[in-house]
């Protein structure tokens, strides 16, 4: 899979989650980190993160889950990459 | 140890269900939650499930056979080769050649079926087995057998209610929403509830979990787990919040089983961090987050979801500015975490207390402890 295609359905899942609150994630950047952001809550990553594991086919570690990995859309898509072998 | 299962109690009025499949065989591993067979009665299929991981030793019945509830269907071992126990007073056969006087009554199988007991254990006064002959069995066992206690004997699925008379049509509960009602017939019939609460300035320990989420790097607010901790610290330190009531004795827990509720949908998850006291901090934000994600995923394992031994509950995602939580079986607190008051740090910290066991002191002492992150005290 594609960088970009996976920034695009990352992107796609955090604005569904936003929008679960009522938040507008349309504007946000790449390398905005998401928690600060304020458009989705702690459920909000939580959730983002079990689909992220599910739709790109990865179980996490606990350890795993942290800004450097998955703390913005393109730190999202890289570590796919990385942990995929791509 | 070879463990039965047992023909599941579907409807009380139905004391003959058909199988309609058995999706293991005689060696299988299963999981706990795995579905292993499903029944069927005139109103509903319900899917059998193993209550524990194991091997499958013995099946003793076949599928499209009618067998009675309550008979044992199959067996599951720790190990491939354990050996089961002889077959006579146990297969579905025996069970449904008993004569009519050796049946149970319709509110003893509701029993029977909500303890897992089998009627050959219970010995019984007169000639059928009645729901006292059960509920004497389990005092002498020291008042619980299945995880429930015998004054459950008055759950809704015990008596017949008349149905409204506005039209309307019949479901089964889920296997959630069972427990839910499990939990709150549990707060109705043992706790003597009672609810007190707190205000205090969150800003102290919003400052405390921004310091901890920046020097682990957390993705997620660590401010409730670290809450949760806090009153898991309290536990070890004050046994008697940690304690639940037993036949009118104190039973004081040996580890402390942090309760977490989470919401995932529309189902409330009461979820399960064991032994939390064994944990530091960081041990137990990780084993929560990962009991988390496994509710959102729906793949709570079963340890992750029983036995908790106090509880903490939040609603403040929802912007709930008090809520009094109804008590965890066999728990005495439920602190209940609700949303800063709009503008402002100022917030309300409140705990539904089993006044059996806890004073309104007591709670108050906790809550006014809780108010603080460790190291501001």
């Amino acid at each position: 899979m594609e960088k970009s295609e996976i920034k695009t359905k990352i992107r796609g899942k955090l604005a569904e989650l936003a929008g679960e609150i009522g938040n507008d994630a349309s504007q946000i950047q790449d390398d905005d980190i998401i928690p600060a952001t304020g458009l989705v809550d702690s459920a909000g990553i939580l959730g983002l993160v079990v689909w992220y594991e599910n739709a790109f086919d990865m179980s996490l570690k606990q350890e795993e889950i942290n800004i450097d990995n998955l703390g913005s859309i393109e730190s999202m898509a890289e570590y796919v990459l990385k942990r995929k072998g791509g | 140890m070879p463990h039965p299962v047992y023909v599941p109690c579907v409807n009380i009025n139905d004391d003959i269900v058909l199988i309609v499949d058995v999706t293991v065989s005689a060696g299988d591993t299963v999981k706990g939650g795995d579905m292993i067979a499903e029944v069927e009665t005139d109103k509903a299929v319900i899917p059998v499930e193993a209550e524990q991981d194991g091997y499958v030793l013995k099946i003793l019945c076949d599928v499209e056979e009618r067998v009675k509830v309550g008979a044992v269907m199959m067996w599951i071992g720790d190990s491939p080769d354990e050996q089961v126990p002889e077959p006579a007073s146990k297969n579905p056969d025996e069970v449904s050649s008993r004569t009519n006087s050796q049946l149970p009554t319709a509110k003893a199988r509701a029993l029977l079926d909500k303890h897992k007991l089998d009627v050959v254990q219970i010995p019984h006064q007169g000639e059928r087995l009645t729901a006292r002959d059960i509920e004497a069995f389990i005092a002498g066992q020291g008042g619980t057998a299945g995880g429930v206690t015998a004054a459950q004997v008055d759950s809704p699925q015990s008596f017949e209610e008349q149905l409204p008379g506005t039209p309307g049509s019949l479901r089964s509960l889920s296997a959630e929403e069972q427990g839910m009602v499990s939990t709150v017939i549990w707060h109705r019939d043992h706790a003597v509830a009672a609810y007190l609460e707190m205000a205090y300035d969150q800003q102290a320990w919003n400052d405390y979990a921004a310091a901890f989420a920046e020097r682990h790097k957390f993705m997620l607010s660590p401010l409730l787990p670290l809450m949760a901790y806090r009153l898991v610290k309290l536990a070890r330190d004050r046994p008697g919040i940690n304690t639940t009531l037993v036949n009118g004795q104190k039973y004081l827990y040996d580890q402390v089983n942090l309760g977490f509720t989470v919401q995932v949908g529309e189902t409330l998850y009461l979820t399960v961090v064991q032994q939390a006291d064994a944990m530091d901090d960081r041990q137990f934000i990780d084993a929560l987050g990962e009991v988390q994600r496994h509710a959102m995923a729906k793949k709570l394992r079963p340890e992750e979801s029983k036995d908790a031994t106090l509880g903490f509950s939040s609603m403040a995602r929802w912007n709930v500015s008090r809520h009094v939580p109804v008590l965890a079986p066999y728990t005495a607190l439920m602190v209940a975490h609700s949303a800063p008051q709009k503008g402002g740090q100022s917030a309300v910290l409140g705990a539904s207390y089993d006044h059996r066991i806890l004073s309104g002191h007591d709670v108050a002492n906790v809550l006014q402890a809780l108010t603080q992150p460790p190291e501001v005290q």
